[in-house]
């Protein structure tokens, strides 16, 4: 029972705050098959069993809990449907995400079901989405999204203006942080920086401090001209007695907020949505960007080694390009693909000669290694991490091209 | 992390992975099952020590087990800890001394990260179990007095040492270590001392850690025993994080295995360079914890083989047995990274096999 309510409670407590954000609720329908119930912790919800028991990192009894992916609105995080397809507020294309599974009922208020069923008036149980924690890394603005090392806190930064760098804060469900919080961090943009390498350390020629916006809802800076494509730091204190955090966005172009082609005529009579001011008719939306197709494969990948070879060098050189734009959260791809090489490699390691074997042998697992590393840094927005998972990844990759080159003819 | 139950949704994640924003973060959907795929690899790699009753803390036998766990294996193998000792380059020539293979590696990242669906929930076989002595039945079995960790106590190094009678006191190939109490032996060191012998000169019979292997020495080297020699041994216990603030006790066994007499072991040596050698084993020097180190032999034509490469992890000092060891003609030249680091047993060839 206690499982249960704390379950619920974990619950309620992400469905307060997005009762609390819009006046929409989320779609009642539901899947006719319902996913498997799992079981979480309370406080640690990263930790997900197929069983009962006991949380390995605070030993509190785990919970349980329904999940399901489901797609919601950049924006409105009310909306949250079972299915692609666009905002019934604004139109915007829904991103999807992670979201728990429950049931309520009318004039209930604390009853929360993992099943559905019928309420005690008759009526059916309604069901309700929960976003999870971590449930969504999508860019609300359309800038770049970073997890916090604190695996908490997550920021967007956006360059609306070439003069304007802003900064969005969310919470671990992606949840906009009250005015209060932003206040209370110490941030600044560095946008001018330089290592000493005599003093090892870095020196800000240029740096501006993040202020609350007029709407208290984002940081932002008034910032010298950004030249494009801009890079640039936030270094932040979240709160006074937290590190100081680094993350590094470089901006190819300045970014815009995602918006429909359709965006007028889709917004429901009568809602309290703003019309958007001054946007351009029709081609409004922001260029969204899709993912390379990445699914980890079930075989090692076909080929000859001398074509594996080439498309390694070919999946780091575009993991360099990645990097040297800035462009971290698309590092993985690239990444993954070449690890994906790498596994296709090791069959091929038994003709090679004893000496090119034992170089091939460890550059191998260091090839798969610093890929989940380079896909870890990315996912942080480090400059520095990512910088120093490629070093290792691109020395791994050279070692195994070199292993077996020296065999080749 | 466990995101979704991945039989159900996998063909959802799957296009999902199709459309994502670029900055955002992917579903990755694991193809690999627990039962199919990650068992066999736990089983072969790591249920020497995450084994119910093992040295380590943590069980890995079953996907129940394992699940929980699947954010800390991410960390440990994304930053090389585990398995703790793999030697960076030495190929099949270091048994018991390998690191996963980048297969092995692949599945067991993507399952952690993509789901860790269980697959056919079959019983797991189960763990193999290690043999009391892996080396068959030693030749003469030395009990070390039960050693004692109290409540309040976390680590303790102890250090016992053995007379030898003068039966015992015969040519080596092994001695080994049978722990009395698994969950707190964490390293051992077996060292023949001599009466007034000057410390720095104590010769190194065995590094015992967890989960390795021992290894004899081929036929025809020995590790000499001196007549007036003793056995040192240094036991280091530590308590696992379910046995904190509980006091603990240990009374582990020592299993030695004589030789008949054959050519000593050495200490690499220069003068080893008029002869053919044969490179037993390497072991990091004390003070050597963190160092990549590296053993490279340059044959008498110029060429230069690397022979070894390992980063000495604290705490987990072992030795690396090249099994067949490694003939080279005489003018070879052994070249390590540090000296000072590493310590390289050889033996003068020619040798019986």
């Amino acid at each position: 029972m206690m499982k249960t309510l704390l379950a619920l409670a974990l619950v309620l407590a992400g469905a307060s705050l997005l009762a609390a954000q819009g006046n929409a609720r989320a779609s009642a329908a539901l899947p006719p098959a319902l996913p498997e119930l799992s079981q979480t912790c309370p406080m640690h919800p990263d930790v997900v069993e197929s069983k009962p028991g006991t949380c390995p990192i605070c030993k509190m009894n785990l919970v349980p809990v329904r999940l399901d992916a489901s797609w919601m609105c950049p924006v409105h995080a009310v909306v949250i449907e079972p299915q692609a397809g666009t905002c019934r507020l604004c139109g915007r294309a829904l991103v999807p995400v992670t979201v728990s599974l429950t049931w309520t009922c009318r004039g209930e208020v604390n009853a929360e079901f993992l099943e559905p069923g019928v309420c005690r008036d008759g009526a059916p149980r309604i069901g309700k989405r929960t976003l999870r924690p971590h449930g969504n890394h999508n860019p609300q603005h359309g800038g770049q999204f970073f997890m916090a090392p604190d695996t908490w806190h997550h920021l967007e930064g956006t360059l609306p203006r070439e003069r304007l760098f802003r900064l969005h804060l969310y919470d671990d469900y992606a949840r906009v942080l009250p005015p209060a919080a932003l206040a209370a961090m110490n941030a600044r943009v560095v946008t001018r920086q330089r290592f000493d390498a005599a003093t090892r350390t870095t020196i800000e020629d240029e740096a501006f401090t993040l202020k609350p916006s007029k709407d208290g809802r984002s940081l932002e800076a008034a910032i010298s001209r950004a030249a494009l494509p801009a890079a640039m730091s936030v270094k932040v204190k979240f709160k006074p007695d937290t590190p100081e955090y680094r993350f590094d966005f470089t901006f190819r172009e300045l970014t815009k907020e995602p918006a429909g082609a359709t965006l007028v005529a889709r917004r429901p009579a009568g809602s309290k949505d703003p019309a958007p001011r001054a946007q351009p008719r029709a081609v409004a939306a922001a260029p969204v960007e899709t993912a390379p197709a990445y699914t980890a494969p079930t075989e090692p990948l076909p080929g000859t080694m001398a074509e594996l070879l080439t498309d390694l060098g070919k999946r780091r050189d575009e993991v360099r390009a990645l990097v040297q734009k800035g462009d971290f959260g698309a590092v993985w791809v690239p990444a993954f693909q070449a690890k994906d090489v790498a596994v296709a490699l090791e069959p091929h390691i038994d003709h090679l000669p004893d000496q090119a074997r034992s170089n091939a042998d460890p550059a191998l697992a260091d090839v798969v290694r610093t890929a989940w590393q380079l896909d870890a840094a990315g996912d942080t927005g480090n400059a520095e991490d990512v910088g120093q998972a490629f070093s290792l990844f691109t020395d791994a990759v050279s070692r195994l091209i070199g292993a077996f080159s020296a065999t080749q003819p | 992390m466990k995101l979704l139950p991945a039989a159900a949704t996998a063909g959802l994640l799957v296009s999902i992975a199709w459309i994502l924003p670029l900055e955002a973060h992917k579903p990755i959907t694991s193809p690999y099952t627990f039962a199919e795929d990650v068992a066999p690899i736990l089983r072969e790699r790591c249920a020497t020590c995450h084994v119910a009753g093992g040295p380590a803390p943590m069980p890995l036998t079953t996907a129940e087990e394992t699940v929980p766990w699947g954010e800390s294996i991410r960390l440990e193998l994304v930053a090389g800890h585990m398995p703790p000792w793999s030697a960076i380059s030495g190929g099949k020539r270091l048994p018991h001394a390998e690191g996963l293979t980048a297969r092995e590696l692949n599945v067991l990242l993507t399952w952690v990260t993509g789901g860790t669906p269980p697959g056919d929930a079959k019983p797991a076989p189960p763990a193999p179990s290690s043999p009391a002595w892996p080396l068959g039945a030693p030749d003469l079995t030395l009990s070390l007095p039960e050693a004692t960790v109290a409540a309040d106590q976390g680590e303790v190094t102890r250090e016992i040492v053995l007379p030898l009678d003068a039966a015992a006191r015969r040519p080596l190939r092994a001695v080994d270590l049978k722990p009395g109490t698994r969950t707190l032996v964490r390293s051992a060191q077996i060292l023949i001392k001599t009466a007034g012998q000057d410390p720095g000169a104590e010769r190194l019979l065995t590094l015992w850690v967890p989960g390795d292997v021992p290894i004899a020495l081929p036929n025809g080297v020995t590790y000499n025993v001196p007549a007036d020699a003793q056995l040192l041994v240094r036991m280091r216990y530590k308590k696992t994080w379910e046995h904190e603030r509980e006091a603990m006790s240990d009374r582990s066994e020592l299993g030695l295995y004589f030789a008949p007499q054959g050519a000593e072991v050495v200490r690499l040596s220069t003068d080893l360079e008029r002869f053919g050698l044969r490179v037993l084993s390497v072991y990091p020097a004390a003070g050597a914890a963190g160092r990549r180190l590296t053993l490279d032999a340059r044959l008498p034509n110029g060429d230069t083989r690397r022979l070894i490469e390992f980063t000495a992890r604290p705490g987990w000092d072992r030795r690396y047995a090249f099994d067949p060891p490694l003939n080279f003609p005489a003018g070879t030249q052994l070249r390590a990274s540090d000296p000072n680091a590493l310590v390289v047993d050889v033996a003068a060839a020619p040798l019986i096999d």
